[in-house]
């Protein structure tokens, strides 16, 4: 068993998890179909595909959020010429996140083949989002879930504070046992994606606190340090 | 799946000059955070709107959809057309009916409904091939054959931005575009207008104004992203790609939202352009920004693009490829190629379309 590693980066992203009409929320993470949604797009899988479900059972998915970001409200319009259709649109402003998917070695290598010659363009929730940068990071075999999220460098740099004595922590949302302590159910297991009856099943998460490591700066793109500027010589 | 990949990215930088392009509900300019900084931000569905005001001039009316609740008109109009000599209406809401679109008491639909006008001809030869179709009660077969109508043959922006039917979710039709929120290079503050209107026949004992209101407004350099997935594309256009893909070109370079046009005047073209065509996957240039831009003795436009130079060729080092083709118009990225005329890179864009398509060049 190995574990996928995914960058989720960009200005804007967007994750629902049960919004209704024109009131369209977002989760401060992202959420497993949502996940699974990106690599069945960069797979080309068509909406009505079973092999989404499957692919869905046969990952663990885990996430650790770097950066939080900040909740961004949307007013949508669509006009008409007299009439105009108002959506509330919630987004993630400013957000980064590790996403891992623990599973076997030939199916990672897979999904890692397809991130990098996606099918369908890729995007983090809604289409207007698209990823800035690579999103596949890497393959770590034969580390756990758990392993993975807990050991990889964060994304983002060390925030240079006047209380540095307190290491940065990160949230961590994990797939977990139904019986463990402080763990809900999220309805984000996709039985279907089919535009006719789109449905989701329950899976059990559980959320902690973890420090983050800062160490030899992930394979990405982009590092932003805010207060290198100020730097005195 | 054909393993076939064609990407082209479009990446803009333009400067709009003091304005309220895409505005919320106080009214204030839309906004986002990234890189820890207030960004000025023009909405994806603002910037799709103008390129789909704007294709009405770039693209022939035949190939195009209209977004409306009016669809029985529509479809009335073609029977019209094609020699239909009775209650065109009447036929027209029936066969919209037996699709399984439903109207309401006035025979408008109740979503507003994007429909190309060949998916209405369709339809209407439909209804005179088999006038059965027309009737109250409609055989399997013939829902089929309706449903087909209403799939096929999509417009150009329909086969580009998607379209979605509450009603009817079969008919819902996947975008091969993607327009991702314009957001500033750099850091951006509102300010306010405060303004008076005052009155042509002032009282001889009163002064003041007659209304006395503010604005908010700011200006930026935004940097624009978007990309078509051509493979996609061509599986719905087929011959007609390479004209699509030219069209989005111009529309998405050379198109504005109207937000507050009239009091602001900031119609303004991009200060750069790069088109990039890419056989593994789109790729967003947008963290050259995550560390905002300062605004040095340039401004902020020749930085942006120095930066978005800058980036790119760092990624193109470490971990992506350089495209398979770099379009660029305008001078600020000339590290990353010769600046050619807009005319000269649509037609250039246009063939090398058509060849990795198999379509034909016009």
């Amino acid at each position: 068993m190995s574990t996928l590693l995914l960058r989720l980066a960009a200005p804007m992203m967007s994750w629902g998890l049960d919004s209704k009409f024109e009131r369209r929320t977002t989760e401060t993470a992202p959420t497993k179909s949502a996940i699974i949604g990106l690599l069945s797009c960069a797979l080309g899988y068509r909406r009505d595909d079973e092999a989404i479900a499957r692919l869905g059972k046969s990952l663990r998915y885990g996430v650790r959020i770097d950066q939080e970001g900040q909740l961004l409200h949307d007013f949508h319009t669509a006009k008409s010429t007299k009439t105009s259709y108002v959506t509330n649109r919630y987004y993630l402003s400013d957000a980064v996140m590790l996403a891992a998917l623990e599973g076997e070695d030939a199916l990672l290598e897979q999904l890692a083949e397809a991130l990098r010659h996606p099918a369908f363009p890729l995007y983090l929730g809604r289409r207007s989002c698209p990823p800035e940068g690579n999103v596949f990071l890497q393959i770590a075999y034969g580390v756990s879930l758990e392993e993975a999220l807990r050991q990889t460098p964060s994304l983002v740099p060390p925030r240079k504070s006047l209380r540095d004595a307190q290491p940065a922590r990160a949230r961590m949302i994990m797939d977990s046992a139904t019986n463990q302590k402080g763990s809900w159910f999220q309805r984000d297991q996709i039985i279907s994606l089919s535009q006719e009856k789109r449905e989701y099943g329950f899976r059990s998460v559980c959320e902690q606190s973890i420090p983050l490591p800062f160490g030899v700066p992930a394979p990405t793109g982009t590092l932003h340090d805010a207060l290198a500027e100020l730097e005195g010589p | 799946m054909s393993q076939k990949r064609i990407y082209v990215d479009f990446h803009v930088l333009q400067t709009v000059p003091p304005s309220c392009v895409n505005r919320d509900d106080t009214g204030s300019p839309k906004t986002a955070l990234y890189g820890g900084v207030n960004r000025a931000r023009v909405s994806s569905q603002a910037w799709k709107r103008a390129m789909r005001l704007d294709f009405e001039d770039i693209f022939p009316k035949e190939s195009l959809s209209l977004r409306t609740k009016r669809i029985v008109r529509l479809v009335a109009e073609e029977l019209t057309n094609l020699g239909y000599t009775e209650n065109a209406e009447e036929a027209a809401a029936q066969l919209i009916k037996n699709a399984g679109v439903s109207l309401d008491k006035d025979n408008n639909s109740k979503a507003m409904f994007f429909m190309s006008r060949a998916q209405a001809e369709a339809l209407a030869l439909l209804g005179l091939e088999s006038p059965d179709v027309l009737g109250a009660k409609v055989t399997k077969e013939h829902k089929k054959a309706l449903a087909d109508a209403l799939c096929n043959a999509p417009g150009v922006d329909i086969a580009l931005f998607g379209r979605m039917v509450a009603d009817d979710p079969s008919y819902n039709t996947d975008a091969c575009a993607q327009v991702a929120h314009a957001i500033s290079t750099h850091r951006v503050q509102n300010e306010f207008d405060y303004f008076t209107a005052v009155d042509d026949i002032p009282l001889d004992d009163n002064a003041g104004a007659a209304h006395i209101g503010t604005t908010e407004f700011n200006s930026s350099t935004l940097y624009r992203y978007a990309t078509v997935a051509v493979h996609q594309l061509s599986g719905l256009l087929g011959d007609d790609t390479a004209d699509a893909v030219a069209g989005f070109a111009r529309a998405f370079t050379t198109s504005m939202p109207t937000g507050k046009q009239n009091s602001f005047a900031n119609r303004t073209l991009p200060d750069a352009l790069m088109i990039t065509v890419r056989m593994d996957q789109p790729l967003n240039l947008v963290g050259a920004f995550e560390k905002p831009v300062f605004a040095g003795e340039g401004g902020y436009a020749e930085r942006s693009g120095k930066a978005l130079a800058a980036h790119a060729r760092q990624l193109y080092q470490s971990f992506a490829t350089a495209p398979k083709t770099t379009y660029i118009v305008g001078s600020s990225l000339s590290e990353l190629g010769e600046g050619q005329p807009l005319e000269q890179v649509l037609t250039l864009l246009k063939e090398e379309m058509a060849q990795l398509t198999g379509g034909k060049t016009v």
